[in-house]
């Protein structure tokens, strides 16, 4: 195959994959294209990063985030592998016992259940068992609202959230996306990462990212919108849906809403959140995942223990409902938290 | 022998005095109170399998680099680890689990990994290092590092979805690795006055032979006798001079007569091969008293380790940062200025970087 000529029909820029390329010729990039910059650039810059997943090297991916790397940088490097995410999860954890750092591609976040043991049995604990760091990275999409039915809509952080020697992180903008992603494969520790498939192609997502090496460092939280009457704390697709919902009630009520984007799960930045909550007095959590066991109970819990005296309200949530994500548009959408939740939400701890 | 170094001629005394090593040591931390344990045999492995995963490490280029081969054994098969070149105290002081073991007493019992002296330590669940092994050695390949990968496991994991998972992989990508593994059954299974726990009475298998998996992962397997040390080395030493020379993944099968089961902990544990406890007595005395001598001084060093500190559990949790103790576990901390909230928000970020 001509090196140029991707699998997938598409033609390689110069210098690489044309979507994996694009703020090196200055043109603005969608939520999907970042993440497929911050791989290339840092399969570019460190032969140590490699690829594996179900379908990622000669047909691209199942959302085409890796299309041509296979074609740029060979089958070592982008490992299409069996249907296996014990068995190569499992085998990133051994790459990176040798100093590699693996990248690996969950097709649909749903499907990291099978390598739950490696994961948190084994990748978590190496370092505190004296097996050394392993730094890899798991990233994949999750996330509801394309009718994907049970098994390709979840999100799955509150599955690794409470297993120490983690990290979570799940962004929610472009910038942000290729900034954390680049972090995560520097990182020493095992980075479960979260791409929001509703994300993925927004056109109101695209922008010009910065044309330089730039990395957001994990665990700094990120205010999305300035406020003065109360505090949304959210990530991943919620920070949309608030910021429209932060439009309406400031338009409509005149409240001063303070969106806060977590960006990373674990470690939370408790700093950023006590910041904003002793600012404001009031706390609304807004999360996609579901309600009990969710992170809102956590930071809510948080809040408790560290900024109890500023609260003028009590802690309210809007989250998905307890129900596996159902398959029928309208079983989907009222399964999930919108935009009228988190006003409804917002005005009754706006009054309070 | 010099433990850790390369070996090229197999002489089975080698194996024979680190089987009769792992014994000494194995019955030093049953003779122990500071184990924990009821008798000297919660510690005893079985000899025939013992002896016979001391063999196959034999077979490995053995460095304390970082540059030699990679040895996983299983519990069961440990005592590999001291044909690596693990030093009886190391051995001690890691089940003890006291401050100087080898991963200050984070790690269960023999679960600890020296990558530098090529060891990759039992894994749980079962399975799990067949998976790890293999990503170890898609590394070798990747580095382009003649090095090859040696999984020891028990028939009891070859059931687990990650042990089929990892050798799949493994087969697929062609690494360097070379599983091998106890026959399957009788296993025990026909062991009289079993404890009534699963091993006793379910077969991991319905194949009479763990070879008849080769032709469907599309690997080479062999068997070779438990009993035969120098039969034994020799196919083991095959499988890994042609992993090394990029034959892909290789099986090897342990055949003997195992009556009386293979676990851990098991009072009558012993393989019944053929030859199991007449071995002992080619040793020369001089070699065995040696030996015992060794052992007794190793276990009189570890008996004064000091018990790690608790707030030792707090790190290395991740790799660049400490986590604080909550803060009910630091009462002066509560008490500081600003308030209950205050003090409470300076002792409860312990997530926090």
């Amino acid at each position: 195959m001509d090196r140029t000529e991707g699998a997938s029909g598409t033609t390689e820029a110069p210098g690489g994959p044309a979507h994996a390329t694009r703020t090196r010729r200055g043109e603005p990039v969608t939520f999907l294209e970042a993440i497929s910059e911050a791989l290339f650039e840092e399969m570019e810059r460190d032969d140590r990063v490699f690829l594996m997943g179900e379908d990622i090297g000669v047909y691209g991916g199942a959302f085409k985030v890796t299309r041509d790397f296979m074609e740029h940088f060979g089958s070592d490097r982008v490992i299409d592998t069996p249907i296996s995410e014990a068995g190569f999860t499992g085998a990133a954890a051994g790459a990176a016992h040798m100093g590699l750092r693996p990248v690996v591609e969950i097709q649909f976040m749903d499907f990291i259940s099978p390598a739950y043991d490696v994961i948190t049995n084994y990748i978590a604990t190496s370092l505190y068992r004296g097996s050394g760091p392993q730094s890899l990275v798991i990233r994949g999409p999750v996330g509801g609202g394309n009718r994907g039915g049970p098994f390709h809509s979840q999100n799955v952080e509150m599955a690794f959230f409470h297993t120490p020697g983690l990290k979570i992180v799940y962004p929610s903008t472009a910038r942000d996306a290729k900034g954390l992603l680049k972090a995560a494969i520097r990182d020493d520790d095992p980075v479960i990462f979260e791409e929001h498939k509703g994300l993925y192609r927004a056109p109101a997502l695209r922008e010009v990212l910065p044309d330089e090496d730039y990395v957001i460092p994990i665990g700094s939280a990120r205010v999305a919108r300035e406020g003065t009457d109360l505090t949304v704390v959210t990530y991943g697709m919620m920070v949309h849906r608030s910021s429209e919902a932060a439009d309406r009630l400031f338009e409509e009520d005149g409240v001063s809403v303070e969106i806060l984007d977590l960006r990373t799960l674990l470690p939370m930045d408790d700093e950023a959140i006590m910041r904003s909550v002793r600012k404001t007095g009031r706390l609304l959590v807004v999360h996609e995942d579901t309600r009990t066991g969710g992170i809102a109970g956590e930071i809510s819990m948080r809040v408790n223990e560290q900024a109890f005296e500023w609260l003028d309200a009590p802690i309210l949530r809007v989250t998905a409902i307890d129900a596996p994500v159902p398959y029928a548009a309208p079983l989907e959408d009222y399964f999930l938290p919108g935009v009228d939740d988190i006003v409804t939400a917002a005005r009754y701890l706006a009054k309070y | 022998m010099d433990p850790g170094a390369e070996v090229s001629v197999f002489r089975p005394i080698d194996c024979e005095r680190l089987t009769f090593l792992a014994e000494a040591l194995d019955r030093a931390l049953g003779a122990n109170p500071a184990s924990g344990s009821e008798g000297p045999t919660r510690y005893a492995q079985a000899q025939g399998i013992s002896r016979a995963a001391i063999c196959a490490a034999l077979a490995l280029h053995r460095r304390t680099d970082g540059t030699g081969d990679l040895l996983a054994p299983s519990i069961s098969t440990r005592s590999a680890v001291l044909a690596m070149g693990v030093e009886p105290e190391a051995y001690l002081r890691q089940a003890l689990g006291g401050r100087r073991s080898p991963d200050g007493g984070r790690a269960p019992r023999f679960c600890w990994s020296d990558l530098e002296r090529g060891i990759l330590g039992p894994i749980r669940p079962p399975g799990t290092s067949l998976e790890v092994m293999a990503g170890v050695t898609l590394a070798f390949r990747m580095l382009k590092q003649d090095r090859v990968g040696l999984v020891l496991a028990d028939a009891s994991e070859c059931a687990t979805g990650a042990w089929h998972e990892g050798l799949n992989f493994a087969a697929v990508r062609r690494c360097p690795l070379v599983v091998v593994v106890d026959a399957p059954g009788p296993s025990g299974a026909a062991r009289p006055g079993g404890d009534g726990a699963s091993r006793d009475r379910i077969r991991p298998t319905r194949l009479a032979s763990w070879l008849d998996l080769c032709d469907g992962y599309g690997i080479r397997g062999r068997d070779a006798p438990i009993d035969d040390l120098p039969v034994l080395h020799e196919v083991v030493a095959e499988s890994v001079r042609r992993a090394r020379a990029g034959g892909g993944v290789e099986l090897v099968e342990l055949q003997g007569s195992r009556e009386m089961g293979g676990d851990e902990g098991l009072p009558d544990m012993r393989t019944g091969s053929p030859g199991d406890d007449r071995a002992f007595s080619e040793l020369p005395p001089a070699m065995t008293e040696e030996i015992r001598e060794r052992v007794d001084r190793a276990r009189r060093s570890v008996l004064d380790d000091p018990a790690p500190e608790g707030r030792d559990a707090l790190h290395p949790i991740w790799s660049e940062h400490e986590v604080s103790p909550p803060w009910y576990r630091d009462p002066a901390g509560r008490m500081g200025g600003g308030g209950a909230s205050a003090s409470l928000n300076a002792a409860s970020t312990s997530e926090t970087m």
